[in-house]
């Protein structure tokens, strides 16, 4: 099974039915899924901060929900994780993706690769980084890390995992 | 032509009964000082995402009105909204901007090209099911409950003025207080 069908099936078999996403193009496919799935509510997004707060909302109302970002939309929406989600110990579960790595072969990932985990580790948000297809199996317990620590919580996708192969 | 918000929200009050009210900043003050209420959420910390949170909830909570009285500045903050509210489109969604012109929370300083915006026809070219302004109390008495029962996602732009200091005006401490959020979530178990 592909990456993307295990992460959709993980989301599932944790009680995921909302979905706030804006793609790059190495989620896409999984956002692809999760709006073909009748049983999520798929909301996209104009900017990333929406994605975070809707799920906050949803919080509030009992829904499980997941937020899906490029990792440049993540850096653009780290104040408002931390003056909402951080500020208030409401949790919200972002999947990214990595970008920047060795093997992502785009000049303007530069920054987001050198410098994401620094701003993660200043803001204090946990992390857990996904590199390879049997580590999708520790969704459930990073879902649940995040609803216990009442903070952001970043799962991030490699392009290991998710292509396979380099550039 | 305007209306005093404090008396905006009080006939607002007397019309949402239990419906989950979301409120950001400034007019948060004057709402809770016109309903003292475990629905109301109280959009603070990030600037211009009370429609956020409110679409949140209204999807999470599809059995349930949500009113969300944004602000002016705020929706500035935040334009790409309208677009994604008209996408989702929320049936039980009343996205009202209470129009002052200002950055009130930081200063009261003019939102650019004050007076010229029509938020009520960015709302409608955004995709709103239905937008409407109004600039009266008297309006607002007769055209609001018919709004507020109309199928959402619906858009309503208050004009107002400020009225009497809200008795909590000010107090950050309390609209950033867990015990708030806690009154919320607890209130929206109950139901």
């Amino acid at each position: 099974m592909d990456p993307y069908r295990r992460i959709h099936q993980e989301l599932t078999r944790i009680g995921v039915t909302l979905a706030a996403t804006l793609p790059d193009d190495w989620v896409g496919p999984l956002i692809g899924l999760l709006e073909a799935d009748p049983a999520i509510i798929h909301v996209p997004v104009a900017r990333e901060a929406e994605a975070v707060t809707i799920c906050s909302g949803a919080f509030f109302g009992g829904v499980r929900s997941v937020a899906v970002m490029g990792n440049t939309g993540l850096l653009t929406c780290t104040g408002e994780l931390a003056t909402l989600n951080l500020r208030h110990q409401i949790p919200v579960f972002c999947i990214v993706s990595m970008r920047g790595s060795i093997d992502d072969h785009r000049v303007y990932q530069e920054i987001q690769g050198r410098r994401t985990i620094a701003v993660l580790d200043a803001y204090d948000f946990p992390y857990h980084i996904v590199d390879h297809p049997d580590e999708i199996g520790c969704i459930p317990d990073a879902y649940e890390a995040c609803r216990l620590q009442k903070r952001p919580f970043i799962l991030f996708l490699t392009r290991r995992l998710l292509k396979g192969r380099p550039a | 032509m305007s209306m005093r918000r404090d008396e905006c929200f009080a006939a607002l009050a007397r019309m949402v009964g239990d419906d989950i009210v979301v409120s950001t900043y400034t007019s948060a003050f004057d709402w809770i000082a016109a309903r003292d209420h475990a629905l109301n959420f109280l959009s603070v910390g990030p600037m211009g995402l009370a429609s956020s949170s409110g679409l949140g909830l209204a999807l999470g909570r599809p059995d349930r009105r949500v009113v969300v009285l944004d602000g002016d500045g705020s929706l500035l903050m935040n334009l790409g909204t309208l677009v994604s509210i008209a996408a989702a489109g929320p049936r039980n969604l009343v996205h009202c901007v209470v129009e002052n012109g200002t950055y009130e929370a930081n200063g009261g300083h003019p939102i650019p090209n004050r007076d010229m915006v029509d938020f009520a026809g960015m709302a409608k070219a955004a995709g709103y099911r239905h937008v409407a302004t109004l600039a009266s109390l008297e309006q607002f008495d007769t055209e609001m409950p018919r709004l507020l029962a109309l199928q959402g996602p619906v858009f309503v732009c208050l004009k107002v003025v400020p009225g009497a200091t809200a008795p909590r005006q000010g107090d950050y401490a309390y609209l950033h207080g867990p015990e708030v959020r806690q009154r919320f979530r607890d209130g929206l178990r109950a139901i």
